[in-house]
């Protein structure tokens, strides 16, 4: 499109303050990262900011023997894993949950459904520290669920649950199934559902209506809510920190350590870097396999 | 051409909506048969429950009372998936996500064909519908008219006893909706299928239906060959639905028309000659403007010109008004200027009496 200058300027001045932000706010800060996560860390934190090094990103997957050889260490990879296997399982539980609730919203009346979303997004009104803090106090032995449970004779000795890898996928379901439900419902409400009618009439069932016809038309919702719900999740630090303990860590707090008590900021970086990474790849190849250019 | 078999058997259906003192009876006891292999259509004014008697065939609304039967099977209880009928709908309800063969496939997919017997019949459908080039395009890459077509292709495929069309053609202009109306009786013809067609448009009724049924406000009125619902209209609404009409109250004496107004009229009424007031349409196109001689004297009110016709508007001297209507075929200049005195002369059984309360017929 070719704009005539005095078009070309206004329109410059327009998106002028995105566009600063955008700089000061996430390019800057990023490039400051990556240049972080290619320098030697300093003893006490921070970094020497002449003393190039690619140890963070070697020391991702080696091991430093004392003798100055490498040798494979997967800790790290099972972190890493933990943390893709943990966000994949929110993704999918909350979309098994998320959906059906979803398309039960927008097939009611229009009263009915603004009430409904408005319960939906009631949790927000509280500060999800705060949440994640109560659901410690019902996943604890003898908290109100395990005491429930062996009063009614379901449960032999204690629960366990608090502190594990369940407790964070527990934790991570109940956080992030608004953020599935919401888009999806969005695309569910702005469909026209003469549609569905029309694949009555052709012959099919409600359950090939639902997935030869609803389904296809929500996957723009579906694809938004599911990256709505990996993206935070595999992130999250302090859901994981709070329910799940010290046996399941995942990257977020591994970044967080490395800030903290491990002092290794050029490492901490290159594990953010890492995970920016892994996230633009489950991104692209989500988007190609599932969702159709718009329009199309 | 049209067959004498019952395809769709209406039986003193009754639909009622909302419940107890508040309930509304949009369809009161409508009887009809619909035969094998007609073009039929429900014609009516908005609101007056044609498009509720088609959904009810479709199976999207339940009957209140009374039954539909197709082929002689009763259809209450059958789910619209279960029903081998197919519909045409009015927005056309493309599926947006797939292609034109996507969608003409649907519905053979839906009842199990094998990929290897449907790719033959769509390639067919799309013969049919003329769009055999457009197969991989995707409905918004469509105009109105194809997409219209698409939509009757994939109505079309599964091969229904009975094709619904619910006021197919509205959505189109009118240059399109005339070449549509050819084409939709061309398709019924060529394959052979009872069509059921929906609309508000009495010209389109006119030009397609085989029989038409004429609804209003949930009754129906009158069903008929389009000749029997505009030369012979059951009641005052029929006649005033179809097409332009003229009312008249005159008198019937020895088979003769009379009218409270100066000069003759040597009519007669053919249909019922009995003696006894009258209640007379007229349609506008079987009278004439005579500057003197036989005819009723009245005066030209206004004048319409609409290019292919003029049409009168008359005050008899009775005060009753009535409407003449003169194509322009000879070129020649109007017949009459408003305020002119003229006289109204009448074709041979121009004059239809109509069967109304008060009047036994």
């Amino acid at each position: 499109m070719t704009l005539d200058p005095y078009r070309r300027t206004r329109r410059r001045l327009l998106l002028a303050p995105t566009t600063l932000t955008l700089l000061l706010f996430m390019v800057l800060p990023m490039l400051l990262m990556g240049w972080m996560s290619l320098l030697a860390p300093d003893t006490y934190g921070g970094v020497r900011w002449k003393e190039w090094s690619l140890d963070a990103y070697v020391q991702f997957l080696y091991e430093r023997d004392l003798d100055d050889s490498l040798t494979l260490n997967s800790d790290y990879l099972q972190i890493f894993g933990r943390s893709f296997l943990l966000a994949g399982f929110a993704t999918v539980v909350t979309l098994l949950i998320g959906f059906p609730t979803a398309l039960y919203i927008a097939l009611k009346e229009e009263k009915t459904r603004q009430r409904l979303i408005l319960l939906i997004s009631i949790p927000f009104w509280t500060n999800l520290l705060v949440r994640t803090y109560a659901w410690m106090l019902l996943l604890r032995n003898g908290g109100l669920i395990d005491s429930s449970l062996s009063a009614l004779g379901l449960s032999q000795g204690t629960l366990d649950v608090l502190y594990t890898p369940t407790a964070v996928a527990i934790g991570f379901v109940y956080s992030f199934l608004p953020f599935m439900v919401l888009p999806i419902y969005t695309s569910l409400e702005k469909m026209d559902w003469r549609l569905v009618e029309a694949a009555f009439d052709l012959g099919a069932n409600r359950w090939l209506a639902l997935r030869r016809v609803i389904l296809p038309l929500a996957m723009p919702g579906i694809v938004a809510g599911c990256l709505l719900v990996f993206i935070p999740a595999i992130g999250s630090y302090f859901i994981p920190e709070l329910l799940g303990g010290g046996k399941s860590l995942m990257i977020g707090n591994l970044i967080q350590n490395q800030f903290g008590t491990a002092r290794n900021w050029p490492f901490g970086a290159a594990l953010s870097f890492m995970l920016l990474a892994l996230v633009l790849l489950v991104m692209w190849i989500y988007t190609r396999r599932f969702q159709r250019p718009p329009g199309e | 051409m049209t067959g004498n078999r019952v395809a769709i058997e209406i039986d003193h259906v009754c639909k009622r909506f909302g419940a107890g003192e508040q309930a509304v009876l949009a369809l009161d006891h409508i009887a009809l048969d619909i035969r094998e292999n007609e073009f039929f259509t429900l014609l009516g004014p908005s609101g007056c429950g044609k498009t509720t008697l088609l959904r009810m065939i479709a199976g999207f609304e339940d009957v209140s009372a009374g039954d539909i039967r197709l082929y002689g099977a009763s259809l209450t209880g059958k789910l619209p998936f279960q029903r081998p009928v197919n519909t045409v709908f009015q927005s056309y309800a493309l599926f947006p996500h797939l292609t034109v063969e996507e969608n003409i496939a649907f519905g053979l997919e839906m009842r199990g064909f094998k990929p290897a017997d449907i790719k033959p019949i769509v390639a067919e459908k799309l013969e049919l519908v003329k769009l055999s080039g457009f197969a991989r395009r995707r409905p918004h890459q469509l105009s109105g008219g194809q997409q219209q077509r698409v939509a009757l292709a994939r109505a079309l495929a599964p091969s229904p006893r009975v094709l619904l069309l619910d006021e197919s053609l509205s959505a189109l202009d009118l240059k399109l909706r005339k070449e549509m109306q050819v084409e939709l009786k061309r398709l019924q013809r060529e394959t052979g299928i009872t069509f059921v067609f929906v609309t508000h448009d009495q010209e389109e009724a006119l030009t397609m239906s085989d029989r038409i049924a004429v609804m209003s406000a949930g009754k129906l009125q009158q069903v008929g060959s389009p000749e029997d619902i505009y030369d012979r209209p059951a009641n005052r609404f029929v006649a005033d639905f179809i097409g332009e009409t003229s009312f008249l109250q005159g008198r019937v004496a020895d088979g003769q028309l009379h009218f409270g107004v100066a000069g003759s009229l040597s009519c007669q009424v053919l249909d019922q000659p009995h003696d006894g007031a009258a209640a007379l349409a007229v349609r506008p196109e079987r009278l004439q403007l005579a500057s003197s001689g036989d005819g009723l004297g009245g005066v030209v009110a206004e004048v319409v010109y609409r290019g292919v016709d003029t049409v009168y508007l008359v005050q008899l001297a009775d005060g009753q008004p009535c409407r003449v209507r003169h194509t322009n075929d000879s070129g020649a200049s109007r017949l009459a200027r408003v305020g002119d005195a003229v006289r109204v002369a009448a074709l041979p059984g121009a004059f239809h009496r109509l069967q109304e309360a008060g009047h036994d017929a």
